[in-house]
């Protein structure tokens, strides 16, 4: 039985920048670093199945992926290491495989350090500010610009709930524009985005880079929303790639971002989110929310006229999702009755603008916090001082109980910070197991979704795996179409593969047994 | 002066400051050349308000003062990355 957030399944897609300081391409350093992870055993060269690719399948035939031992997929993506974790399905997991993911990152840079013989780093945030000199002759001046690059978000959501697009604008536009209270990485970007020069600290540097209400596009021209239709299931299901995920180092912003957003989806698909807020000009209120760091009023106009406050649209929000467990003839799960409390204690936080007390567990306060205590003179020093907070380094380590942690370590993130606020703040989540889930997440898919299959045939059986995606298995003798998020799970298939010996032909068996029409000869 | 380094760090904040004075100055001019009393009213409300708003820009990072006190010294860390998704 699969409650409201449990029945989702969900991942975070991160692009990591690698970096050293020398001239060499970042695509050299990327895959240097993709090929220390091989070396390192965490993850294995895959041929990538495009047969269920409708839509992005020239730009995925140029991809040469990985596949992690966890079940994720770790490849070079315009010169950023991507990784994307494995599917899973509650928010404890969103934390250990996030974490899970940066010790796989971290690792990677060490190993390209040592293959190139220079410092390797990476990084994990959305905004590299760059300097550039621009003009001729003598009006030739220095200015900051800021690249981007992503932390994609997906969750499986019904097809049916998406097929009219401006239903799915009304009710989602206004929770993507006004969750970044909560779930804003912060960062330093280019002043000329608030016409002035420097830099300036906003709340969502994302946000500053949307043109649109939607969009196709995830480089150019980028929506709030984004249309890509990849399902990786059978056709009854959408996948909502989300393009404004954050790169979140707070194991407390990871986790409610996670939970919030699967309740979220619930209410939509169920029709409780029909009445949403109509933002007038939503793209700018966007940017408007993410700019205001100081007098934190982030008023929003409505199409009415009204004027109104970011707080006031996630509280819509939350009565939405009380509403919608009200009406149900189930009881709320576990981490959904966890995650509407938590929503709830943040909006009310936040109506009181006791900002300051999210030092440590909201990534954009803790990196504002920062900023204000080391008094930076100049905006280089300004985007040092982020930059080193998104520096993933030996302390990430400490989420395995073998940590590096100590004075080496340079990254203004400080874990042990992090996790004393998640316990204080959600103490009805177990973060004591946090370390034992991570080691489990290294090396382990999410035992309750389709990926614990995919890993454990390629663990057990690899020399006849043919090819993987996020929704077939190519073995040697059939295609097994993994359409269900839930099948093959460790429930369903774990004892037959602890007990199947040497050979992938027995599990066939069994999977065919179990889904007749899923296995293709 | 939190305020202004952390609306749009600039990498000489003394000369924004400087440039913040002359707008001031320009103001009040402005102000005593035009006659309306009403528009003096206007003028004096509009800058009650910016004050009041620049005590509440404040106010955040204020409240975030001695609140993340860290001893590690500050690294150039560069990130040479390209935009992506």
């Amino acid at each position: 039985m699969h409650w409201c957030t449990e029945s989702k399944i969900r991942g975070i897609e991160q692009e990591y920048p690698v970096s050293a300081n020398t001239d060499l391409n970042p695509s050299l350093l990327v895959n240097a670093a993709i090929q220390g992870l091989k070396r390192r055993a965490l993850s294995r060269a895959v041929v990538w199945d495009l047969a269920t690719e409708v839509s992005q399948e020239l730009h995925e035939s140029r991809i040469i992926s990985s596949y992690g031992n966890n079940g994720s997929r770790i490849y070079n993506d315009m010169g950023h290491l991507e990784i994307s974790t494995p599917s899973y399905n509650n928010p404890f997991d969103a934390v250990a495989y996030d974490k899970a993911s940066e010790i796989y990152a971290f690792t990677a840079s060490k190993e390209a350090s040592v293959a190139l013989k220079k410092e390797v780093f990476v990084h994990k945030n959305n905004v590299a500010n760059v300097r550039v000199t621009e003009g001729v002759l003598k009006r030739k001046q220095k200015a900051i610009k800021t690249n981007t690059y992503a932390t994609h978000g997906n969750i499986i959501t019904l097809r049916d709930a998406c097929k009219d697009w401006s239903r799915v604008e009304k009710a989602l536009i206004p929770w993507f524009i006004t969750r970044i209270l909560f779930t804003g990485s912060g960062d330093v970007v280019s002043g000329r985005f608030i016409g002035k020069e420097g830099v300036k600290f906003v709340i969502s540097p994302r946000a500053m880079f949307v043109l649109r209400k939607s969009s196709l596009s995830t480089t150019v021209d980028r929506g709030i929303l984004n249309t890509r239709d990849q399902a990786h299931a059978a056709r009854r299901y959408w996948r909502l790639h989300d393009i404004h995920y954050e790169a979140l180092r707070t194991e407390y912003a990871i986790f409610l971002r996670d939970i919030a957003q699967a309740l979220v989806i619930c209410a939509f698909e169920a029709g409780y989110l029909n009445n949403a807020p109509d933002i007038e000009d939503p793209v700018n209120a966007f940017k408007r929310i993410s700019v205001d760091t100081q007098e934190c009023e982030w008023k929003v106009r409505l199409k009415s006229g009204e004027m109104t406050d970011a707080v006031a649209i996630l509280r819509y929000y939350i009565e939405a999702i009380e509403n919608m467990q009200e009406d149900s003839v189930e009881e709320a799960g576990k981490w959904d009755m966890v995650g509407l409390k938590a929503l709830k204690s943040v909006v009310e936080k936040l109506e009181s603008r006791r900002i300051e007390d999210f030092v440590d567990g909201v990534d954009w306060v803790t990196k504002l916090a920062l900023l204000v205590n080391y008094e930076p003179k100049t905006y280089s020093e300004g985007i040092s001082v982020c930059n080193q907070y998104a520096l993933l380094d030996g302390s990430v380590m400490n989420y395995t109980g073998k940590g590096k942690g100590g004075k080496k370590n340079n990254s203004l993130y400080n874990p042990k910070d992090s996790i004393a606020f998640a316990e204080a703040e959600l103490p009805e989540v177990d973060w004591g197991s946090l370390t034992e889930r991570v080691n489990y997440a290294l090396n382990n898919a999410p035992e309750d979704t389709r990926n614990f299959f995919t890993a454990e045939m390629l663990k057990r059986y690899g020399s006849e795996v043919k090819g993987v995606s996020w929704s077939t298995l190519v073995l040697k003798e059939a295609k097994v179409m993994l359409d269900e998020p839930f099948m093959l799970n460790k429930e369903e298939i774990g004892a037959e593969m602890a007990e199947a010996g040497g050979s992938g032909s027995r599990i066939l068996a069994v999977v065919k047994e179990l889904y007749p029409n899923k296995v293709i000869y | 002066m939190y305020a202004m380094t952390f609306e749009g760090m600039e990498e000489e904040d003394a000369l924004e400051e400087e440039a913040e004075g002359e707008e001031y100055v320009k103001d009040e001019e402005a102000e005593y050349r035009d006659a309306g009393k009403g528009r003096e009213m206007t003028s004096i409300m509009e800058r009650l308000k910016r004050r009041e708003n620049k005590e509440k820009a404040a106010d955040l990072v204020s409240k975030l003062k001695g609140k993340k006190k860290v001893n590690k010294k500050i690294m150039p860390y560069e990130i040479y990355a390209t935009s992506g998704q």
